[in-house]
């Protein structure tokens, strides 16, 4: 049944969501905007609402063991609202994609090449990605450990290298912000890029694992990625404090500031490098789910076949997704949570539901 | 879409054409067999025949000769000059023959009469009886000489194979410094049995077939029967047994009829011209393919790593040669990338380079009139023609190319105020580092032109996404099965990637390729504690 026939291990399952939150969780200027130096306690606080959201997935996880969101729903809620809900979740797979692939854009168009334009680096983005998805789970899953600890790695060198620049007092005012800001910023944080984790629903029947292990790949990975953020966000506040919501990535400015001798001055462009291999592994993910998504819409096995228009169809829809950065960032920090938690929590907490009471699934008892 | 339909159509026509050719085939033995192909009992007309086979040539020499009491039995030999030796001829043939007196006063009867040949009369190790004409004239073709006797609707191949042959001596393309220092010839016996000598066990196994309908070329399969893997063997087999092709005239051609990813600018099947590397691969449970004519002997599966290894790491010591190992990768990067990120810090970055050398470096642009990537271009190009002519040139002509290279391409070409200093040394050091893995240096060099491209569109973004799709595009090759990029994925192959373990360590043989007999050392002494040793000593005591 499964459209894609290759197999990746637990261990790879595990730092591939790893590596899905690093790269998400870098790019910190959502929440930073919102919550400035306080942003270190919405991450913690937006970790445990995840948490809660984690384990809905692992409940679906188990509870379907081989199938993927769009069967689970088909097998719930019939036919016809199955597909109703599957084109709903196409759409929302296509738009994190677009979504991800403008970030991706924008952070190249800030550090490295300001004259060229958008389309040209996008496109390559989406051709490599392309070779990536027609390799499937299998060829994807195998750089996910290495491309998860060089992460970490960098984090940790950079932040030692930091040392000197940082500063406790930054965190001060803390706890001073209006309380709705809190919650909105938390909102934030669960819902971007800590629910995006959605889309590890679509792949959990290739995963060669028990349902023990999925409990614990599931939650290793989701904390392995949330400490790293987490430690960014403290390491950019500590050096930067309030004055951090100034800029657009404040991880670069932080690094720029990083001086170690005359001759490795502005390593920021080791990290740039390693932010853009983590984002292009999340973009990875998602164009391949998305595809995945249509090849099961379409009926058919040979999603290799879809992925060149696929990626034609995400260029597209992220060309025109949003008229400037500013419209985009701003619905990221005000729009999108709400709609997107709709997707993340509801529409799977609802269906864990509808299915214990339907109690169709065997599987359940035993 | 278009194409691949229009390839498959075509596939198909093919496919049926063959279908057809072949079913024709089929039926024409089954009519022809007895009248045409057989040997007859008339020497004449079977002397004849085979002289029709070989289209008259005029290398197929006739010798008739007499044997028996008083020479009542006519028999001919047939061979082609040049490809038999005389000496042997001579000897194992007609020496004895000559001499030989038939045991009875019989009628000429044919069994009997070539079974007294064989038996009694000749004295070579080799002889092989035949029924038909076609194997006479492959047995001619390949250097053996055949035997007709008068009533006798049979007859005898023997081996007296003797041409000239290049003596085992030191191969070009490998040179070393320690280690033994012989090389396959072209000669596929002597190339098996160098490989025999390093190898003496039962279950080496080594399996002959011919193939190419012109050359008929000798093709040797050498493996280890217990360590290889059966997927692997199969793969191997199937796809050669599949080919029909007119000629095999160097192992290249193998290579790439059997290919998993013949438009891969990586090479997936290995090649080598020692036997010492050869019995290294075969014992970790590779398989050897050996043609006739050529010294460079094909190994399959083969991994990304194996282009950085080099026999000598396993000489040397450990940490020495793990050293090298990490040089090599450093140089492969380079050799890569080290345009491509020149490129990019002069065009897109210039912040991080260091303030004095960006100075440098500016001035030396100042007054160049290319864009850098064009310059690099060029210089690359370049030196891509000075080494091309280096290999193709006659020796003593390569001291001139040289001098042109190092005076005219780099000297000269700065202070005309072509290309800037800087340039000059960025492709010295790539051009020098691509020598150091020189199996991957066919894909460095496209690699390299290609990142260049890149950077110079997109600075390091492009360098990323380049390395990244290299990654990718290693990540979904395969040799035979076996992931091409396995060596460095986190299993005991590790242990002989990116540095050499110690010999003592690396218990098993590689995973994928090695399947049975997984262990290849037992358990010894770890050199690494000798203490450990006296203790038990003294236990004895």
């Amino acid at each position: 049944m499964r459209i894609d026939k290759g197999r990746i291990s637990g261990k790879q399952f595990m730092f591939a969501i790893a590596c899905f939150i690093q790269s998400s969780g870098l790019l910190t200027s959502f929440v930073s905007g919102v919550t400035k130096q306080d942003s270190w306690l919405v991450i913690l606080l937006g970790s445990i609402f995840s948490l809660l959201m984690l384990w809905v997935y692992r409940r679906l996880m188990i509870v379907f063991p081989d199938k993927n969101l769009l069967e689970i729903f088909e097998e719930t809620y019939g036919k016809v609202i199955g597909k109703i809900l599957g084109v709903l979740y196409l759409f929302f797979f296509f738009t994190l994609s677009a979504l991800n692939l403008i970030d991706l854009g924008n952070f190249t168009k800030l550090t490295a090449t300001r004259e060229t334009p958008m389309v040209v680096l996008i496109l390559m983005c989406i051709v490599v990605a392309a070779i990536a998805v027609r390799g499937g789970i299998d060829l994807v899953g195998k750089y996910s450990t290495a491309f998860s600890v060089v992460a970490v790695v960098i984090v940790i060198i950079s932040t030692l290298l930091v040392v000197y620049q940082m500063d406790f007092e930054n965190f001060l005012p803390s706890f001073r912000l209006p309380i709705i800001k809190y919650i909105q910023g938390t909102h934030i944080v669960t819902a971007i890029p800590f629910g995006e984790l959605v889309v590890f629903l679509m792949i959990h029947p290739n995963v060669k694992q028990s349902n023990k292990e999925i409990t614990k790949n599931l939650f290793i990975g989701f904390i392995l990625g949330a400490i790293t953020v987490f430690m960014v966000v403290l390491r950019d506040i500590a050096v930067l404090g309030n004055i951090m919501d100034v800029f657009t990535v404040p991880s670069l400015v932080t690094l720029h500031l990083a001086n170690f001798g005359v001759s490795m001055s502005r390593i920021e462009i080791l990290f740039a490098i390693i932010l853009i291999i983590l984002l292009f592994f999340k973009i990875v993910i998602l164009y391949y789910v998305s595809v995945i998504a249509m090849a099961h819409l379409f009926k058919t096995k040979a999603y290799k076949r879809l992925v060149l228009s696929a990626g034609a169809f995400i260029v597209f829809y992220s060309m025109t997704l949003y008229p400037s950065g500013i419209a985009h960032s701003t619905s990221g920090q005000e729009t999108i949570p709400f709609l997107w938690t709709v997707y993340e929590f509801i529409i799977p907490l609802v269906t864990i539901i509808v299915a214990k009471f339907k109690k169709n699934p065997k599987k359940q008892e035993a | 879409m278009i194409f691949k339909f229009i390839s498959r159509k075509i596939k198909f026509l093919l496919h049926a054409a063959k279908q057809k050719e072949s079913d024709v085939e089929k039926e024409e033995p089954e009519k022809k067999e007895i009248t045409k192909d057989s040997v007859k009992k008339q020497l004449s007309s079977n002397v004849s025949n085979l002289k029709k086979r070989l289209s008259n040539s005029s290398d197929l020499k006739i010798h008739y000769f007499r044997t028996g009491k008083d020479g009542c039995y006519t028999g001919a030999l047939a061979f082609i000059d040049g490809l038999v030796s005389n000496t042997l001829i001579t000897e194992s043939i007609l020496r004895p023959l000559t001499v030989w007196e038939a045991q009875s006063e019989q009628e000429p009867d044919e069994e009997k009469l070539m079974d007294g040949v064989i038996e009694q009369a000749l004295c070579s190790g080799e002889i092989e009886k035949i029924l038909e004409l076609p194997q006479a004239v492959a047995g001619c073709l390949s250097g053996d000489t055949v035997l007709f006797m008068e009533g006798c609707a049979s007859a005898l191949v023997i081996s007296t194979k003797g041409w000239d042959k290049r003596s085992v001596s030191e191969p070009q393309s490998e040179t070393v410094v320690r280690g033994p220092r012989e090389g396959f010839t072209e000669n596929l016996r002597t190339n098996t049995s160098l490989i025999r000598r390093k190898i003496k066990s039962g279950k080496l196994h080594v399996e002959n077939m011919k193939i190419g309908r012109k050359t008929q070329t000798d093709i040797c399969l050498m493996y280890l029967e217990d360590v290889v893997s059966s997927d692997v063997i199969r793969t191997v087999k199937s796809r050669m047994k599949q080919l029909d092709v007119d000629a095999i005239l160097e192992s290249g051609y193998i290579e790439e009829y059997i290919e998993d990813a013949p438009l891969s600018p990586f090479p997936t099947v290995g090649y080598t011209e020692k036997p010492d590397v050869a019995a290294g691969k075969i014992l970790e449970g590779r398989i050897a393919i050996i043609v006739d004519g050529t010294p460079f002997v094909l190994t399959a599966p083969m991994l990304f790593v194996e282009s950085f290894q080099t026999t000598e790491d396993y000489y040397t010591r450990t940490i020495y040669a793990s050293l090298m190992r990490v040089t090599r990768f450093i140089g492969y990067l380079i050799t890569i990338f080290a345009p491509g990120i020149y490129i990019s810090l002069s065009d897109f970055h210039q912040e991080i380079i260091p303030t004095t050398l960006l100075f440098t470096i500016a001035n030396a642009r100042e007054g160049t009139p290319f864009p850098v990537f064009v310059e690099t271009l060029i210089m690359v190009f370049a030196f891509e023609i000075i080494r091309e002519a280096g290999i193709r040139l006659p020796r003593p002509v390569g001291q001139a190319i040289s001098i042109v290279g190092a005076l005219v391409m780099g000297d000269a070409a700065v202070s005309a105020g072509l290309v800037g200093a800087p340039v000059v040394i960025v492709v010295a050091i790539t051009a020098v580092s691509a020598f150091l893995v020189p199996s991957q240096s066919d894909s460095v060099s496209m690699l390299r032109v290609a990142m260049m491209a890149l950077a110079s569109f997109t600075g390091w973004y492009g360098l990323a996404m380049g390395s990244l799709a290299i990654l990718l595009y290693l990540g979904s090759l395969t040799s035979f099965g076996v992931p091409y990029f396995d060596g460095f994925s986190w299993n005991h192959n590790l242990q002989d990637s990116l540095v050499r373990m110690p010999l003592w360590t690396m218990v098993k043989r590689p995973k994928y390729i090695a399947e049975g007999n997984i262990t290849r050392i037992g358990k010894i002494d770890p050199p690494l504690r000798p203490h450990k040793k006296e203790e038990g000593e003294d236990e004895d005591l």
